[in-house]
């Protein structure tokens, strides 16, 4: 009896399929971004309250607060006293710890977001619930003394 | 006799052929890990966005680049989820806007130069703020953040 040739298997192809799995490794190498994001809540009319859950309703008008903050470029002044921004969170925490519970920031015209983002931060983690942010008036001159030139 | 046999026959049984993997198979290996590593730890960006240098702070979560977002370059250029907008169609974009499950106000979350003045920010965040929307700043996370006291 003969036996029946044997079928030539054919073999997997694998070209295509890594043809695009390149392409698709391209497309997200180069249209992705990797780095580690964080996010500030902010809310408010004008206003950021920091801590919470981004939800919180804060009145319209600027109520006074226990403490100012004014933010300049790299620096912070705090009643009268100029700090760098790595130094406001320990300043912070002890404002938090003195009976602070709400903090009025007033970006000065020489702050970047960078600065405003690293005070934010600072009373964020500091444990101080209550941050209203506003911006000087842009007809007003330099807040605040003590600025270094960055 | 048949024991005798049988030991010749094995000997003379031709080798069974194994199969030979594929030479491809290590290099393709390598390229579905890349493309899992992208699609994991990446975040889609829209042209521009990936321009802008937000501020660095200590923050401690590592968060993917959320959405809606609206990029304020140095200038205080505005586009949402890649489309330019213009400062005073900003409100009409919010209102647009739809709210995350369970709650009844949208999110903006807000990516901004680092250089861009603090005053154009807390501005654009108070427009934001009027139009109805709860807004978050993103950061860069730097590292390094001090411990906690």
């Amino acid at each position: 009896m003969r036996r029946p040739r044997a079928r030539a298997r054919r073999g997997f192809v694998l070209t295509p399929l890594v043809d695009v799995i390149f392409l698709l490794v391209i497309f997200f190498a180069l249209s992705s971004r990797i780095a580690p994001f964080g996010l500030i809540p902010v809310s408010g009319q004008g206003r950021a309250t920091v801590g919470g859950n981004g939800t919180e309703t804060t009145p319209r008008s600027v109520a006074p607060a226990d403490e100012t903050l004014v933010v300049l470029r790299g620096r912070a002044r705090l009643g009268s006293r100029v700090l760098a921004l790595d130094a406001l969170r320990p300043a912070a925490i002890r404002m938090r710890e003195a009976g602070t519970r709400s903090v009025l920031l007033l970006t000065a015209r020489s702050a970047r977001t960078e600065d405003v983002a690293r005070a934010l931060d600072a009373l964020q983690r500091a444990g101080v619930e209550n941050v209203r942010l506003i911006a000087a008036p842009a007809a007003s001159a330099e807040t605040g003394g003590g600025e270094a030139s960055p | 006799m048949s024991l005798r046999r049988s030991a010749a026959s094995r000997v003379l049984r031709p080798a069974r052929r194994r199969p030979r993997a594929d030479p491809a198979m290590p290099t393709i290996n390598i390229v579905f890990l890349l493309l899992l590593f992208f699609l994991l730890a990446g975040t889609l960006t829209a042209p521009g966005e990936s321009e802008i240098d937000p501020a660095r702070v200590g923050a401690e979560a590592g968060e993917r680049l959320p959405r809606p977002l609206l990029a304020i370059t140095e200038d205080g250029a505005l586009s949402l989820d890649g489309r330019t907008i213009a400062r005073a169609e900003l409100a009409e974009a919010i209102a647009g806007l739809t709210a995350p499950d369970g709650g009844d106000t949208p999110i903006l979350y807000v990516l901004a130069a680092r250089d861009l003045a603090g005053s154009v920010l807390v501005q654009i965040l108070g427009e934001a703020s009027a139009a109805g929307a709860a807004t978050s700043l993103v950061v860069l996370n730097a590292g390094g953040g001090q411990a906690s006291p």
